[in-house]
């Protein structure tokens, strides 16, 4: 079913917007400049809130795209996995001159692909539920399908836009050997603006948000024998003894993510000029397991941002910076229940702040440039710390890293050819480690140090990044891409190919 | 102008994040003052705690905490994270004797202690648990009693044996052997193995296959002469149908009741000397050795002048101390002239008689102390190898009425 919507909604997207496109060759290479021209897609991030997209490119366009991808690695966080393998279909469309005033776009993908050799994790979209995953030793490849679609619009009246999108993501992920999850979330997002010209020059939008979250999930075995400990983790290798060891059963674990999202923006109309942005989001999530309907874990994830740069342009050559933070903190409670006296099994009698993760970033971009080559150095600042109460467990590492990227990009007879090449070193300025109290749960600890290991190497990362454009025909403008990149330290290497067409 | 405003607006914003991302946030206090209160009513007589401590496991973490208690062990204080608790407490209690000081364990444990408020108050209940402890014999009634006419009545005899650990034990192949020789009359054996056996030639046996006579903690096993109810014969004699066994006894005056099971007689038939001139031990025969191996194995020949000069030979078997499990010696108080067990089996004695022949003596026997309570609530029994200290003499028979 979800296919059929899949598949529906691409054919709209690229169908709908066939028609509307402006078919010259210097404007098609325009269009390909602003989507893929580092020093813009700086800016473009400016650009991407609803009330603000009139505003992110001059010309449409609506490129799909497969994709092939495949990533192997030796250090890393097992939570995670080896790295990912398989493919996506995507398409993104964006359209100005359809209607007059108004401005829609829409994206859309399906990811099929094989997360290799995930442990301690039999929990889908980590990003946003961990640490409270169902963790066993044995893991193995996961299977994932991700669905996503997204669409919005904008209309401009006189000095005022006003704007609305909404997004649907959907995650299928099973494995078909012993132990065999079986997860499924859907992730609902919608979003509301309003941007204002305060002056000729430059716009000031607020925009507001809303996320509703969820999981469901189940986790079996078929083999009787040689099933591994199942427990459900409350961060860095804790867990509840009285909660865990429920599994194969026919109830589901259960995850609900809610919350609200504010920004707001000053960028000028075109490009040039100051750019400032701030914003807000705080998700609350839950967590219910087997052995209890009570919250056995309920936590807030707090993200805040704010970015101010400056882009300028004189006798030809691009030039500015930006400076952003992000801060993603978040705070657990964990579920206490007593198994005494009560008939109908465990009841829950308090629940325990335990949790802390905070990851933050700073980061300075500095670009100059002319037309077809730019160069971007840039520092980045993360300070990370995560920490378990009783038994008190923390891991804290400061890292910088510096960079540079250089992107060249050649107008030939029949297309445009973009190359870059991205040089960067992590190093760790500060870094300590307790692990303190760890179950003999085969592996938990392990895993922390796995982790640690991880969090706190200094590789060296090398990407380099290609793609050329051309047209076949007035409709058929096709394009390849690739990307590359090699890591010391980490022993990871990953490469992405891209085949498309821009319409 | 307008925009430079603006702008500053972000940047203070900016500023506000920053400096808003503190990685200090502290967690928030889920702990409770903690107050045990330590019970110690259970525990009887002279006794000293030392090296008391109570671990905390908590059931949701599975982290356990410990708490050492001092002297006067009245209370304990702490504070603890909130959570559901098991409290175990275990320290050394030295128990007072005559004979020596003997030191057990003792225990206190509570389940289900839900912690989640400010305050949290609960007690612990101390008991005696003597991680050694065995059968014992709890009481015995070897005096008998008289008729109202004050005729000798012997068939109301009997031993109570009792359970002083803290496991289901098995009476199945425990025996009872009354010693040959008179603790009234001390003489020279030879070979004398005193050292290293019991002399005994009145030796029963508890029958069944291991788990057929199973004794909870805390709870006796009657061994009874005639296990009939004696006051449809002798109004002053007690009820003893309800025993466990009974003893097979010479022909004469044994009488059976078939409800009842009956001893296996290893050597002769034990009839209790009804002044307590014997020791009675109780054990187990060697893994794998049964009654008919047991004589064979220790058959033994004592010999001793008499003092007209000759020489007189008894066969008997010799039992070795390893198999015993717990020893009485019975004697009169103005009578005594040794034990006949080995000290380490018994290092005092007790009676009933206060003389040879004391009329006094019937419907008495000697009771074992309480030492405290086990962890179920049933008595813990004092047993530190002295009778003297152990005992009650010349207590009134427990199973009259």
């Amino acid at each position: 079913m979800i296919n059929r919507i899949f598949i529906g909604f691409v054919c709209c997207l690229c169908c709908g917007f066939v028609r509307a496109q402006d078919d010259s060759l210097q404007v098609h290479k325009e269009a390909i400049r602003e989507r893929t021209n580092q020093i813009q897609g700086l800016r473009n991030g400016f650009y991407t809130l609803p009330a603000l997209r009139p505003y992110l490119y001059k010309h449409a366009a609506t490129p799909v795209k497969i994709s092939y991808l495949n990533e192997q690695k030796e250090l890393y966080n097992p939570q995670l996995g080896k790295g990912n393998q398989g493919f996506t279909i995507a398409t993104s469309s964006y359209q100005n001159n359809i209607f007059k005033d108004y401005t829609v776009w829409g994206e859309a993908y399906y990811a099929n692909y094989k997360a290799k050799e995930v442990r301690f994790n039999e929990t889908s979209d980590y990003d946003l539920v961990f640490p409270y995953v169902t963790s066993d030793s044995v893991g193995g490849d996961l299977s994932t399908e991700k669905y996503h679609f997204s669409g919005g619009i904008a209309r401009t009246m006189g000095s005022w836009t006003l704007a609305a999108e909404g997004g649907y993501k959907a995650n299928l992920s099973h494995r078909k050997v012993d132990p065999r999850p079986s997860n499924n979330s859907s992730d609902l997002e919608l979003a509301f603006g309003a941007s204002y010209a305060v002056s000729p020059k430059y716009l000031l939008s607020g925009n507001i948000g809303f996320r509703y979250y969820k999981q469901r999930n189940t986790l079996k075995f078929v083999s009787v024998l040689g099933r591994p400990p199942v427990v459900y983790l409350n961060g860095m290798g804790s867990f509840n003894n009285l909660l865990s060891g429920f599994s194969d059963t026919n109830d589901a674990i259960l995850y609900e993510l809610i919350g609200p999202e504010a920004s707001l923006s000053f960028v000028p109309k075109k490009n040039l000029g100051w750019f400032a942005h701030v914003g807000y989001k705080q998700y609350t999530g839950y967590r219910v397991l087997l052995a209890s309907r009570d919250h056995s874990n309920d936590w807030t994830d707090t993200y805040m941002n704010g970015r101010f740069g400056y882009s300028g342009e004189n006798y030809g050559f691009n030039y500015g910076f930006l400076g952003s933070l992000d801060l993603q903190t978040k705070k657990g409670r964990e579920g206490l229940f007593s198994n005494y006296g009560h008939e109908i099994g465990l009841q829950k009698i308090s629940e325990v702040s335990t949790y802390r993760y905070y990851n933050y970033h700073y980061r300075l971009d500095l670009f100059f440039g002319q037309k077809n080559w730019s160069i971007k150095p840039y520092a980045s600042y993360n300070p990370f710390k995560e920490q378990y109460l009783s038994p008190f467990r923390e891991q804290m590492i400061e890292k910088i890293n510096l960079g540079i990227k250089g992107q060249f990009m050649q107008e030939l007879k029949a297309g445009l050819l973009g190359l870059s090449l991205n040089l960067e070193k992590e190093n760790v300025l500060k870094k300590a480690a307790t692990f303190g109290s760890l179950k003999q749960v085969s592996g938990l600890g392990d895993l922390l140090h796995q982790q640690y290991q991880y969090l706190s190497a200094e590789p060296f990362n090398l990407t380099a990044e290609g793609r050329y454009d051309f047209i076949v025909s007035d409709q058929i403008r096709p394009y390849v891409s690739f990307e590359a990149q090699k890591s010391w330290a980490a022993n990871r290497r990953f490469y992405c190919l891209n085949i498309g067409l821009v319409f | 102008m307008k925009n430079l405003k603006v702008l500053k607006w972000f940047l203070l914003s900016v500023v506000f994040i920053s400096l808003s991302g503190c990685m200090k946030d502290e967690f928030l206090d889920s702990k409770s003052d903690l107050l045990v209160v330590i019970d110690k009513s259970n525990l009887a007589g002279e006794y000293t705690l030392s090296n008391v401590k109570i671990v905390l496991q908590e059931s949701n973490s599975n982290e356990t905490s410990e708490l050492s208690v001092s002297a006067p062990f009245e209370s304990v204080s702490s504070t603890i994270a909130y959570g559901t608790y098991t409290a175990t407490l275990e320290g050394d209690i030295t128990m007072a004797a005559a004979a020596g000081d003997k030191t057990i364990k003792v225990k206190a444990v509570k389940q289900g202690i839900v912690v989640d408020g400010p305050e949290v108050n609960f007690t612990l209940e101390l008991f005696a648990s003597d991680p050694s402890a065995n059968f014992v014999f709890e009481e015995i009634f070897f005096t008998g009693t008289l008729t109202p006419e004050g005729e000798k009545y012997n068939g109301d005899k009997y031993f109570i044996l009792h359970n002083n650990s803290m496991d289901t034990l098995y009476a199945d192949g425990l025996f009872i052997a009354q010693s040959d020789f008179l603790t009234i009359t001390k003489r020279e054996y030879t070979p004398d193995v005193m050292a290293e056996a019991v002399t005994s030639n009145q030796i029963f046996m508890v029958p069944g296959e291991g788990q057929d006579h199973p004794v909870l903690p805390g709870e006796r096993f009657i061994i009874a002469n005639n296990a009939i109810n004696h006051k449809e014969y002798n109004t002053s004699s007690l009820d003893l149908s309800a025993a466990d066994l009974e003893i097979e006894l010479i022909g004469s005056i044994n009488v059976d009741n078939p409800a009842v099971p009956n001893a296996i007689n290893v050597s002769g038939n034990l009839l209790m000397h009804n002044q307590g001139h014997k020791a009675y031990v109780m054990g187990r025969f060697a893994p794998g050795q049964d009654a008919e191996a047991f004589k064979n194995e220790n058959a033994y020949t004592y010999s001793y002048e008499t003092q007209l000069g000759t020489t007189k030979s008894f066969d008997t078997y010799k039992i070795p101390n390893s198999y015993i499990i717990d020893a009485v010696n019975i004697s009169v108080q103005t009578g005594y002239a040794w034990n006949v067990t080995a000290a380490t089996l018994d290092s005092g004695w007790s009676f009933v008689g206060k003389q040879q022949s004391d009329e006094e003596r019937y419907g008495k026997s000697i009771i074992r102390k309480k030492a405290g309570n086990l962890e179920n609530g049933k008595p813990l029994l004092q047993d530190t190898d002295n009778s003297t200290d152990d005992f009650t003499p010349g207590a009134a028979a427990s199973l009259i009425k």
